[in-house]
This record gives structure tokens, sequence and C-alpha cells, in this order.
């Protein structure tokens, strides 16, 4: 049936079931869309679950399901759990009570099947011993029709595309399958029919789909499947479109209109050029009885010996031999996240019981907010050594849902989280007191980017072989100063174009009355209050207290956003930070602050600063509006981050292998593909005061939120924290587990075969499909060995255990992640001090 | 790398640098290249001498950036001893004296960088690239045997210069036919159409080793005809036939690089079009220009390639194209600049200098926005002028120690002709590109898979 006999159809009386049909097709289209998670463009990367359509699914089952759908590993190989195990990242005793565990309990573990012989057994042998393969993530590759569809989709969505696809302004399902009807390539990787299928397909998305779902025959039922199938087979370019269409915003499809139903129309219309056979199963079987065979030679038992058995052992060998990868790797993912809880939870648990003792420290002499990023834990511990300083942990966007409109000509960022949407889009100006430099520094920027338009109007084309040539000796002097003398061009680079972070600053309030940039008084003051409601912090603060956004420093890298603040939608935290320390220190909001009961000390002072990641270096903004009282005060401050810095950046350059002097250069060298570890290793989030964790090493493991269980009496601090910087530690913490488990589908692969496409994300090699996740120099070591171990995110909180039950119940975002298994939460009872687990519906007490 | 870091690193053995069996290649490829210089067997010629620089120039860069770049790859070992030896092949085929040294090095540097093309072994795409990429290298390199093979026969002598000195000598059909197996050659190792899909396909090589193509290897087909410029010259027609190929690569590659939405093909493509240009210098006879372009292409594209990970961009750039009537005016007045040349008797290269012309009119054209700017602006419309000056004294210096051909292949009005072919196609482009003009859907169709065709082994691959 093609389109026009279906209009007949319409005409003749049976427009009804038709019409019915065309709406269920609708419909189930909206649901298959969330197959994949939306991807962010790389210049704003925001970490996201690619299995966050599944999170309605237990973990245990999602995974598998995903694994099967996108073409992916289930878990690590067998080879490299063994290797994570056997370099003391996976204990014993969690080991063994992840087998119990996963075997159903004590009995059925431990009940005899034979002579010296049970389930446990035959699951460690499994697990542990019977020799196996390594079977690597494999590259994702194409089938010829879909590799020409990624084609086109690339030159879709091109934002810096020279010549537009023709009639891209008409949409996606339009323009592309207007041009592979004209596609030699499709025709000759198609069959005898591609041609003819090809000249036949509806104009319409919606009409395609069901063109191509009679002629497959894909009944109604199975229609959700066939459409998840679509979305599945280029799950990046998917996700783009989704990002594209949820959070891209109108300026994102200007002039390229694309709806995910156009994207399953088209490649429906691909797959359709090939009629493909029916697919054969592999013999599992048969694989099943091999794996049986193999352990029982491996107990030293003949091959006939379940025979003499019972049933119900048969059943035991059978069950532990037909265990699949996705199982078995569980068992040694559940073992290192016990080995993690198992390490720190005692400890926090002793923490927890020292914290009622009324043991006052004396003030501290400054104070510094951090982001909760894993990465500010050690910078964290590392200046809390150097005197008495105290810190606590914020989301890094410090609250201030803004977006930034840059003083140039940049479109405006957003430097929030992107589970909120932006209240106040603020100007940037210049800093006060810097009006001259900012000025000349935007001069320079104005007369860059007319240097660029000059390259990029005269490097294509007749032009470009004189462009070629007279830009040829500028190269020379570049390649040899960027790869011989990296940190000397970094230096000379910022000199003489200068960094605008120094001068340039976003603003609260219009200086020239109230204009449209400007935060109202009273937001201004509910923002400032927010962070002490959350954060526990005292309003006794000390005389500095500094607020520090972090952010990343690399260069020629396509994921340097990926190092970025999250908090402040993948940029650095900077500019928040210093808007928040402007807020803290107007008088008309510490009036504000003061009417409702938060009294900031007159001597207390606000500075604003960065956590350079890559460097371990904290740079302190606006100097020079700090008043001259705390200019002792400042110096101290500044030699006590320094000394941190320094021993954070030690600490950081063994886990990475190298020198703490390499790391200096790495940031700076345009070749090196892994300037710093990211948030890899992260493991839990921990909900609590500083005191809880201020003895413990977590090694740059934990998010850390400040958080106090007394000074929250209605719950609501606690819910605000689990409903948004929990959310999206989960989000951190799966983009991190899965890119482990499979580089190639859930991750981006390998950095040095990337390729920038679009000017928005990479491909591998020549082309298709759009790659998700992060690369595998970023989670790997460079002997292959995962740097990262897939661990399930633990959110360890200290409060009222009835407190964190009602926020889980009462609020579906948090239950499902919990009640599915997503993440493990663990609540510390402050008056018992004991570690309770949520296992399914009910509290246990912590397994140990 | 001090000791602390090798300490620290958990890595097996498999880094650092320890003497391995398969070093010996290329210690006995760097004891070949110094027996060569010792025994009189290498000679210094312009063309020799701007490969052999722009070779060990790039190499260098590349194998430091390299440390850190393949830092995890498990073969960043085989890479160093692979870029080593092509990098010693190429000053070996630069400095060579004797036909059959030129002709074995080149050999060697092609079976090296299909090794280096197929670098990710495991990956179907990295071995098609390296099935393809021998392919052409093997029609190159049959051309270039029995090319110098045929010559070294008739002149009784394999030295180089004895050849040329042969050369006039020899029959015509001879000549003719080692012309046209030169240019074949050439074609091939320049990535030349119907040879395209060797470079275009190469993508699923590290970006490392995109970068080592520029260092003298894609390149070195205009080094080969200049070396045996006399041959070439011998024959008007493989000399047309070499016009010609230039001419339709030059535009097929740009107009390639512009439909192109990955940044690695688009500097691939740019690349073909890129030789295509210099292949045409050659064939008019304007050798120093040509050797002019092989080194400062070499190097622009290698950087442009290295950089190439920093090419996320926040927001939609602008269209890239220049508003009406600025093309028109620039076209004519670059036509008027060609017959003004003419008249000087000057217009050996006239087609280079007067697109130089039309680039420096182009980039002043919009660097007119930035003049208000005051000193700074001012500073960035003198750029492109300080640029082309340092091209022009470069373009002088290659002149002073390479003589271009005896006779020029065309007329200067021919050149204007063939200018003007150039210009319009780059005010059609500049049209398009500022979106007032349409591509029809089947030429973009071709556009977006040429020289990039899919193969049956990716098919294959995916069924099974």
């Amino acid at each position: 049936m093609n389109i026009a006999t279906a209009v007949r159809a319409a005409e003749t009386g049976v427009p009804a079931s038709l019409q019915e049909e065309r709406q269920e097709l609708q419909a189930l289209v909206d649901i298959a869309g969330q197959t994949v998670a939306p991807l962010w463009p790389l210049d704003s990367a925001i970490a996201v679950n690619p299995l966050s359509g599944f999170e309605d699914l237990p973990f245990e089952d999602a995974v598998p399901q995903a694994a099967e759908l996108f073409g992916a590993r289930a878990s690590l190989s067998l080879v490299q759990w063994r290797s994570l195990k056997a370099e003391g990242r996976i204990e014993d005793v969690a080991f063994r009570r992840a087998v119990v565990n996963a075997l159903g309990g004590i009995d059925s573990a431990f009940e005899s099947l034979g002579p010296d012989l049970n389930a446990y057994n035959l699951l460690v042998a499994r697990l542990v011993e019977l020799p196996t393969e390594d079977t690597p993530a494999s590259r994702n590759e194409l089938d010829a029709p879909h590799a020409v569809l990624a084609r086109y989709l690339a030159a879709f969505f091109d934002r810096n595309a020279a010549l537009r696809l023709p009639g891209r302004e008409l949409g996606l399902y339009h323009s592309v399958s207007a041009a592979l009807r004209h596609d030699p390539a499709l025709v000759r990787a198609g069959d005898t029919t591609a041609a003819a299928w090809l000249a036949n397909a509806p104009a319409e998305p919606l009409e395609m789909l069901l063109f191509a779902a009679r002629r497959d025959g894909v009944s109604r039922d199975r229609r959700l499947p066939w459409l998840r199938s679509l979305v599945a087979s280029l799950p990046g370019w998917a996700a783009h479109l989704r990002w594209r269409a949820e959070h891209g915003g109108p300026s994102a499809s200007a002039g390229a209109p694309a709806t995910m139903i156009e994207l399953m129309a088209l490649i429906a219309l691909v797959q359709g050029s090939v009629r493909s056979g029916p697919q054969a199963l592999a013999g599992a079987a048969d694989a099943i009885g091999q794996v049986e065979q193999a352990l029982l030679s491996y107990f030293g038992l003949p091959a006939t010996a379940p025979s003499a058995w019972s049933d119900q052992a048969r059943d035991a060998l059978r069950r532990v031999a037909s265990m699949s990868l996705a199982e078995l790797g569980l068992v040694f993912q559940e073992a290192a996240e016990a080995s993690f809880l198992g390490q720190f939870a005692p400890q926090l648990e002793g923490a927890s019981a020292r914290l009622t003792a009324p043991a006052r420290a004396p003030a501290a002499e400054a104070q510094a907010v951090f982001c909760i990023d894993v990465r500010s834990e050690p910078m964290r511990r590392a200046l809390e050594a150097q005197g008495r300083y105290e810190t606590l942990g914020y989301a890094g966007f410090f609250g201030l849902p803004i977006a930034i409109n840059p003083a140039c000509e940049a479109p405006t960022r957003n430097q929030l989280p992107v589970l909120l949407s932006p209240a106040h889009v603020v100007a940037e100006r210049a800093a006060q007191g810097r009006e001259a430099e900012a000025d000349a520094l935007l001069d320079r920027h104005a007369a860059l980017a007319d240097a660029r338009a000059i390259l990029d109007t005269t490097k294509s084309g007749a032009t470009g072989f004189a462009t070629a040539e007279a830009a040829g000796p500028l190269a020379a002097v570049a390649l040899l100063a960027r790869t011989l003398a990296p940190r000397l061009t970094d230096a000379l680079r910022k000199r003489l174009v200068g960094e605008r972070g120094h001068v340039l600053t976003p603003s609260a309030c219009n200086d020239h009355g109230h204009g449209a940039g400007a935060i109202p008084l009273e937001q201004r003051v509910a923002y400032a209050k927010g962070m002490f409601a959350l954060t526990g912090l005292s309003h006794e603060t000390a005389r500095l207290v500094a607020l520090v956004g972090h952010g990343g420093c690399t260069t020629n890298n396509a994921f340097a956003a990926s190092l970025d603040c999250g908090a402040c939608g993948g940029h650095p935290g900077g500019p928040n930070a210093r808007l928040m320390a402007a807020i803290l220190n107007d008088s008309e909001v510490r009036a504000g602050l003061a009417e409702q009961g938060i009294a900031i000390p007159d001597d207390s002072w606000f500075i604003a600063a960065q956590h350079d990641t890559t460097r371990d270096e904290i740079e302190i903004f606006d100097r020079q509006l700090v008043p001259a009282s705390h200019t002792d005060d400042l110096a101290k401050f500044t030699l006590a981050l320094q000394r941190a810095g320094a021993q954070c950046r030690e600490e950081r350059a063994m886990r990475l292998g190298r020198t703490p002097e390499d790391l200096l250069t790495g940031a700076a060298h345009w070749g090196e593909v892994r300037p710093e570890w990211g948030l890899s290793g992260n493991a839990a989030f921990i909900v609590g005061p500083r005191a809880l964790t201020a003895d413990i090493d977590l090694g740059g493991s934990a998010f850390l939120h400040s958080y106090d269980w007394k000074k929250d009496e209605d719950g609501s601090a606690l819910t605000g924290i689990m409903t948004a910087p929990m959310i999206v530690a989960q989000w951190i913490n799966c983009q991190y587990l899965f890119s482990t488990i499979d580089n190639e589908v859930f991750g981006a692969g390998d950095k040095t075969t990337q390729n920038v496409i679009g000017g928005f994300g990479v491909v591998q090699g020549s082309g298709g499909d759009l790659c998700v996740g992060l690369p595998r120099q970023s989670l790997f070591r460079d002997d292959g060995t995962p740097y990262h171990t897939p661990r399930r995110l633990a959110v360890i909180i200290e409060a009222p255990l009835q407190r964190v039950q009602d926020i889980v119940l009462a609020h579906d975002v948090v239950g499902r992640l919990v009640e599915n298994g997503w993440i493990n939460l663990v609540v510390i009872d402050p008056w018992k001090h004991k570690a309770h687990h949520w296992v399914r519906g009910e509290w246990a007490a912590r397994p140990c | 790398m001090n000791a602390i870091t090798m300490t620290t690193n958990t890595a097996t053995g498999t880094r650092g640098w320890r003497a391995s069996i398969a070093d010996v290649p290329v210690l006995a490829l760097g004891a070949l290249l110094a027996v060569a210089i010792a025994t009189g067997n290498a000679s210094v010629t312009a063309a020799g001498a701007a490969l052999s620089a722009l070779s060990l120039l790039v190499t260098i860069v590349v194998l430091a950036f390299s440390r850190r770049q393949l830092r995890a790859d498990p073969r960043s070992a085989s890479f160093a001893r692979l870029a080593t030896g092509l990098a010693i092949a190429t000053v070996l085929m630069g400095l060579a004296a004797d036909a059959l040294l030129l002709a074995a090095a080149w050999i060697v540097s092609g079976r090296l960088m299909a090794g280096l093309i197929g670098h990710v072994g495991e990956w179907s795409e990295a071995r098609d690239a390296a099935r393809r990429a021998n392919i052409a290298f093997t029609v190159g390199d049959i051309a270039l045997v029995v090319a110098v093979g045929s010559l070294a026969s008739i002149a009784g002598s394999t030295d180089i210069a004895a050849i040329k000195a042969a050369l006039p000598a020899m029959p015509a059909l001879e000549t003719t036919v080692a012309a046209f197996l030169l240019v074949i050659a050439a074609l091939a190792r320049c990535a030349i159409p119907p040879f395209s899909n060797w470079l275009m396909r190469s993508l699923a090589a590290p970006t490392p080793v995109s970068a080592l193509m520029h260092a003298g290897f894609v390149n070195a087909g205009g080094f080969l005809l200049i070396q045996f410029a006399p041959v070439l010259e011998a024959s008007l027609n493989a000399r047309y036939a070499l016009f010609a190929t230039g001419i339709v690569a030059a535009l097929v590659g740009s107009a390639i690089m512009l439909v192109r939405a990955d940044i690695k093909g688009s500097l691939a493509a740019s690349t073909v079009g890129q030789m295509g240009f210099m292949l045409l210098t050659v064939a008019l006879g304007a050798y120093p220009a040509a050797l002019w372009h092989m080194i400062a292409h070499g190097l622009f594209k290698a950087w442009l390639f290295l950089g190439s990970a920093g090419t996320i961009s926040s927001a939609p750039t602008r269209a890239k194209g220049l508003s009406q009537p600025w093309p028109a005016l620039i076209a004519l007045a670059t036509i008027i600049g060609g017959i003004a040349l003419i008249q000087t008797e000057q217009a050996h290269a006239l087609l280079p200098v007067c697109l130089a012309l039309t680039a420096l009119l182009s980039a002043l054209a919009v660097a007119l926005r930035a003049l208000p700017r005051g000193p700074l602006g001012a500073a960035v419309a003198l750029a492109p002028i300080v640029l082309i000056a340092i091209n022009a004294a470069a373009l002088a210096f290659m002149t002073a120690v390479q003589p271009g051909a005896a006779q020029p292949l065309i007329s200067p009005y021919g050149q204007i002709a063939i200018l003007s072919l150039f210009l319009a196609g780059w005010v059609w482009q500049q049209r398009i590109v500022s979106g007032q003009q349409a591509l029809p859907p089947a030429l973009f169709a071709r556009m977006i898979h040429a020289g990039n065709a899919l193969t049956s082994s990716t098919n294959a691959n995916a069924k099974d």
C-alpha cells in the first residue's frame, strides 16, 4: 500500500481506523524518542546517563536490554574485572558477599551439589578462574545505508557549513529524503528494489513510517520495539536531535527545523533500501553446555557427573553456567561498590559519633565554598591542612540561575545546571576599576576575530591557494612554538591577547538605573540566603570567605568543556562566583539578609576565585575591590592557596603517573590527550557537614555537599539537594560508568582518530554516528586498564532516616533511581550513628 | 620524560625507548642515506633540499606531538619507527642523484605511509584505507619504475644528470611515454582524481599521520616532476594532460571542501585541490612557484591537522562569503592586474600571482570593517599585505635557486583565460556560500560522496 492507495482508502470509508493507527504511531514515536538521552554539544558538554531512557527499569534489567538494543557490551570483560580485583580495587570480603547475593543467599550458595562442590564454588570459578577471552569493545561500524544517511545528517546539522544542504530550511525529512532520492551511493548499496523504494517514499514522515511498517509486516503490537530499534541504529545523531529539540532553544534549530519522527522516517527509508532476511540466532544453548563442561572439568569431574546429581544440583550448575556477561559483571560491580562502602562507611559512622561532642574549634581565619565536584575534595583537604581554614561544598553555580550575555559578539551562554532554566540574563561588563584594561582587551579580541574572518573568507576556493602559501611561514612558527615550547607559547598568548576572565565580569546591578540585566534586590537576597540554608553555613562568617568556582585548562581538546563545571552548564564557574561574591558584599543585600535572621559580620568580605583543575592553581578575582583592612588576610590566604595547590597537584600527578611539572606542561600542550583525569574515579555523593569527612582521604572520589540536618527543620534544603545536585551527580556517575563499560558505544572512543564534525561534536574516522560520552583516554590508563572503576553512585546522607524516606517517596525523580537501584542510598542516622542502606523499599543495616 | 615518570608509569615495558628488532630496518635506511651521501650518490637540488627540509621540520614536530598524543596507543613505538623511516626515505628521495635510488626511496616511502594509514589495524575502515593506499601507490610505483627504467636504459646510465643530458638524443615516443608515466606517478602520490580515495579515506588514521602526509609525502609528486623537468618538458602533451588534471583537481577539491561537515574531511579535500593547483603550476613551467607552494602548503596543512581537535565552536559562525558586489569587483581588478602584468613581460607565473592578488583583495575587503577600530584595526589590515610580501620574497628566492621551464606551456593570455575560469568559479562560490544561490540536490549528493566511496567491505563487516 502506498500513499496513493492510503488516501483512497481514507476516502472510501475506513478513515477512522487509519486515523487511529496514525495517532497510535505518533504516540509511540514520542515514547521511542526517549530511548536515547539528549547529547549536549561539546562546547557546553553536560554529562548525561546514556541509559536515562531505561531508568524506569531496575538497573540489572536495564543494562542488558540497552546493551542488546545498542549493540554494546553489558559489562567490562571478565579479564578486565579480574585485573581490577587483582589490583585490590575489590575487597575479598565484599567479593564473597556479592557472589552469595547473586546466588540468592547463603543457603542456595553453599548447598552441597556433590563432594566439595557447591554453587558458590562454581560461580567463583566462573568469575575468576575459568579461562576467558578478553573481548574488547569493538568499534562501532555502520553498514552502507546508515553510513550514507549519517553523512547527510552531518551536513544538515552542521553549524558552520560553508555550503548548506539544499532545502535545509524545509526541514530534516524533506531536505534529506530529497537528497537521498538522488543519491547514487545509496542505490548502489541497496538491493534491486532500492531505486523503486526510494522513488515511492511518501512525502510525510508519519506516512513514511506507516509505509515501512506495513511493507516489512511490523504488526501494531511490535511497533514500539521497532521504532526504538530505528532510533538505536543511529543513537548519536538521535541524541543530538533530542538536545536540539528539548534544550537547544530556538537558536539551535533556526533555519533547519527537525523532529525525532523525521529522523526515524529517514532511518526507515534507508533501511528499506535493503530488504533484510531473517537474522540467524546464535546457538545459545550450545554455549551454556560448553561452560558446564568447562566448570566440571575445572573441578576434576567427568562430563557425565551431573547425570548422577539431583535435579536441584543440575539446576544450580545450569544456572551458574548460563549467567550472562551482564550478570557476571554485575557481581564484580556490586563487590566494587561494597568495597567502597566497606572502606568508608565505618569511618563516616565514627566521624558522625564524634560530631555530637561539643568541641568548639577556634574560629576559622578564612572560609572557602567549593563546588561539589569530586576534584574539589583533594583541594579542600590540602587547603585545610594549611591552617585554620574551613571549607564547604555547594553546587558550583552558587544557586544563581543566570545566563551571561558576553561583552563581545557571542551568543548568550547558560551558567546553570541544565535541570533549571535561566531566570536572569546578566550582562558581562568591565570589572570595577579595570574599565580601561577591559576596553583594550575587547579591542584585541575584536582584532583577532577580524583576522579569523579574513582567514575564513579566503581559505577556500580560488583564493585558498594563495592563502595557504601566505599562511605557511606563520604556520611553521606556530608548529614549532606550540610543540617545543608549549608553556612559553601559552604565557605569551595570554600576555598578548589577555584573559577575558580577568577584567570582565557579570554584573547583577545596572549602574545606569535598573535595566533589563539587573537582578531585583529581593531575588539577590533570596539567592544569598539559599547558600546559607543549603550548606548550613553559619552566619558568623570568617573575615574572608572565598567562593571558588572551577574550570579546566587545556588546549586543542574537543572535550575541553567536559573538564569545566557541569553545574555551570559546562563552562568555568568563575563568573557565578564573582556575581555571588558581589551580591554578598552588597550592603543592601546584607541588610535584607539581616532582616531574615542572617546577620553577616561587618568585617566579613567575600572574594571570588576559580580553581583550575588541570593545574591546581586557584586564581582570585577582583583583588582591587578588597578593602585595605583585609589586605593582610588576603595575602595570607593567597599563600595558603598556593601551598594547597602544590600539594594537590602532587597528589594528582601521582594518580596520573606523571610529575607535577609535566601536568603544567600538559595543560598547555596541544598534543596532550589526558590533561587530567576529570571526574574519573567518582563513586560517592556525601551530604553532611564537613566534619563528617574532614579526617578521611577520599582520594577525589566523592562529591561533597555541605548540609546540616539540624538547621533544616522542614527538610526543604535536603529536598533541594536530592532533587538537583544529586541528580546531576548521578548523571555524571552513569556517564563515566557506561563510557567505561563500552567505550565505543557509550563512550567516544579513541581521541586520536576523532574528527570534529559540524563544530559541535566528533565522529570516528571519516564519518558515521556522532560520538556520545567520554573518550577512552579520559577513563583508561596508558596501558589500557580502566582507571575509572564502574560503580554506581553511593549517596551517603547524614540525616534522620524518616526525613530521607519522605523525600524518596514524595519525589518520583528520586524514588525511581533509588528503587530501581541506579544509586545506592545510604543514610547515617544522626542519633545512633549507624549507616542504613535502602534496599528495595526498606532500610537495611549497612552490609559489612 | 624523566626518571620519576618512568618509574611511576605502571605500563609494562610497552613505552619508552627500548631497542627492538623492528628498529633495524629504520637504522638500515639511515645507513643507506649515509652511504649515499658518502659515496657521492647524493646531490643537492633546490627541489630536493626543499622536500628534505619540509620533511624534517614537520616530522620532528609530529614526533614531539605524538609523545603525548599517542600516549595511550599500544602501537606508539611502531608509529615512531614508521614516521622516522618515512622521513629518512623522503630525504633519501630528495637527495638521490641516482634515478634508481630515487625510485626505491619513493616505493619505500609509499609502503611506510600505507602502514601508517592502517595504524588502527583492528578497524575495518583503517584496513580499507590502507588497502586503497596500497593500490594507488602500486600504480604510481609501477609507472615510476617503468619510466625510470626505460630512461636509464636508453641513456645508458642511472644517474639523473646523465639521463637529463641524454634526453635531447632520445626518440620522441620514448620520452613522451616516460613523461606520461611520471605524470601518473605524481598524480597517484598527490591524490589527484581518480586517485583521491586513498587520501580521503585515510582519516581512519590518528591525527599525527594526517599531518605527516604533508611532510613531503602527498606533495612529493611536485618534487618528482620538477626533478625530472626536462623529461616533462620534452612532451607538450604530457604537460597539457597534467595541466588539465590539475585544473580539475583544483576545482573538485575546493568544491568537496565546501560540503564536508567534518574538519578532517574538509582539510583532506582541500589538500586534493591544493595538490591540483601545485601540479598545474608545474605544468605551466612555474617550478619556483610550485616548490614554494609545496613547502608553504605542507606547513599550513600540517598545522591545521594537528590543531583540528580545537575546532569546537560555541556559536554558528557567519556565512563565509563576501557580499555583493565585492566578488565581481575583485575578479575584475584581478583580470586588469593580470593584463597589466603581461605588459611588464613578467608573466611567467601569471596564474599564481593573480590568484594571490585575488586573495589579498578579498582579505582587504574583509579588513575594511576592522579599520575603524584604530591602530589595531590597521594592523589587522596590514597583516595580509605583510604576509603576501613575505610570500613574494620567498617566491623571488625560489626563482633565484630554481629556474622555471624554458618554454611556458601556454601564452599569458591563455593563462588569463584559465584565471577567468577560476575567478568565475570563485564568484559563483561566493554567491552560494552567502546563500544567494542554491546548489542542485543531485550535485550535492555527488559532492558529499566524492573521493569517499563506501566500500563493500564495510557492508560485509556490518553483516557478519
